[in-house]
């Protein structure tokens, strides 16, 4: 199935959770926030949370720099 | 209040504006904004306002100029290492437009401090080097309904999002929580490209230069990243979260509340 994964078309399993999909970009859940449609996802519900056709997803890096 | 020759001429290119004129320009000079952070952010935004004519300025900074930080934070310069940040800022400020009032607060923010430093200011920018300091601001600003203009940098990228609190969400909305100690490389061990500070910080001075003039559509309720490698802006739209620790519907945190500053990098971006 297709998602908007930062604004760019991606095919996902269907059954993908959020934890799933952040393993295969090899993105460390820790460093960064999932929104989906809009609204943020918490840590521990990224495992439980299983990606909808047509969801957007983005992926955001925690910044914490002003340097 | 009137436009004195100078003024009239220094603001001319605002005054030409309609969404400024000279009734605009009045606001500004009129408006009061708090910079948190003479840093890489801090530095472009203050310069900006102070250019803008944005009457009374503060700066809150604990650090002293160091010979590493003028690759990006061109608030200082070489005579001026070893000097509070914040004195330096000011010297630059005050040479640039003498019009505008510094006020420097040469301390870290605490739980403490914050909400009565706030207080003074119409809004908040943040160009913060921390996690906590970040955290504690967000829910400062929220609790004092204090508009907040937020970004972060690290590497070759950035963001930033413009906090209305009770119009749109807070920094916590989207990232809840501090990530966990050391899971982030925040100091100055991760790098950064000097230029990045430039596009975000000019970005948070427009933003607080609209927002002080009640012009366009601000980025509240959208976050805008910046990948400087692809030179690539992305926007991402962001709702207020029932569930949010501070502005959610029941918020968990009532009081303020300081992190521990972690500064070591363990963890890292991409799992190696
Ligand atoms: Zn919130």
């Amino acid at each position: 199935m297709e998602i908007l994964l930062n604004g760019d078309r991606e095919q996902v399993a269907a059954g993908t959770s959020l934890l799933g999909l952040l393993e295969g970009l090899e993105l460390n859940p820790e460093v960064v926030t999932v929104s989906v449609n809009g609204r943020s996802v918490a840590g521990q519900d990224l495992a439980s949370t299983y990606l909808q056709e047509g969801d957007r997803v983005d992926v955001l890096l925690f910044m914490g720099g002003g340097f | 209040m009137a436009f004195s020759p100078e003024q009239l001429e220094r603001y001319s290119r605002h005054i030409l504006l309609r969404e400024v004129g000279g009734k605009g320009q009045q606001k500004l000079l009129q408006s009061r904004v708090l910079v948190v952070g003479a840093g890489g952010l801090g530095s472009p935004v203050s310069y900006y306002l102070a250019a803008a004519g944005v009457g009374t300025i503060g700066i809150v900074d604990n650090d002293r100029v160091d010979l590493s930080n003028l690759q990006r934070q061109i608030l200082h310069s070489t005579p001026e290492v070893g000097q509070p940040k914040v004195e330096s800022a000011a010297r630059t400020l005050t040479a640039l437009n003498p019009d505008v009032k510094i006020n420097t607060y040469a301390t870290r923010l605490s739980p403490d401090n914050v909400q009565e430093i706030i207080a003074g200011y119409d809004l908040v920018v943040d160009g913060v080097d921390n996690f906590p300091t970040r955290f504690l601001l967000n829910d400062a600003c929220v609790m004092a309904k204090k508009p907040l203009v937020e970004a972060g940098i690290l590497r070759w990228d950035g963001m930033v999002m413009t906090i209305q609190p009770g119009v749109g969400p807070c920094y916590r909305c989207v990232f809840p929580a501090p990530p966990p100690a050391g899971a982030i490389p925040s100091c100055q061990e991760a790098g950064v490209i000097g230029a990045i500070a430039g596009v975000i910080g000019v970005l948070q001075a427009t933003e607080a230069i609209k927002l002080l003039l009640g012009v366009g559509q601000t980025l509240t309720g959208r976050i805008l990243t910046f990948d400087a490698l692809a030179t690539r802006f992305r926007e991402v739209a962001v709702k207020p979260n029932p569930n949010c620790p501070v502005c959610g519907e029941n918020p968990l945190i009532t009081e303020l509340q300081e992190y521990e500053l972690a500064c070591d990098i363990r963890g890292n971006l991409r799992k190696d």
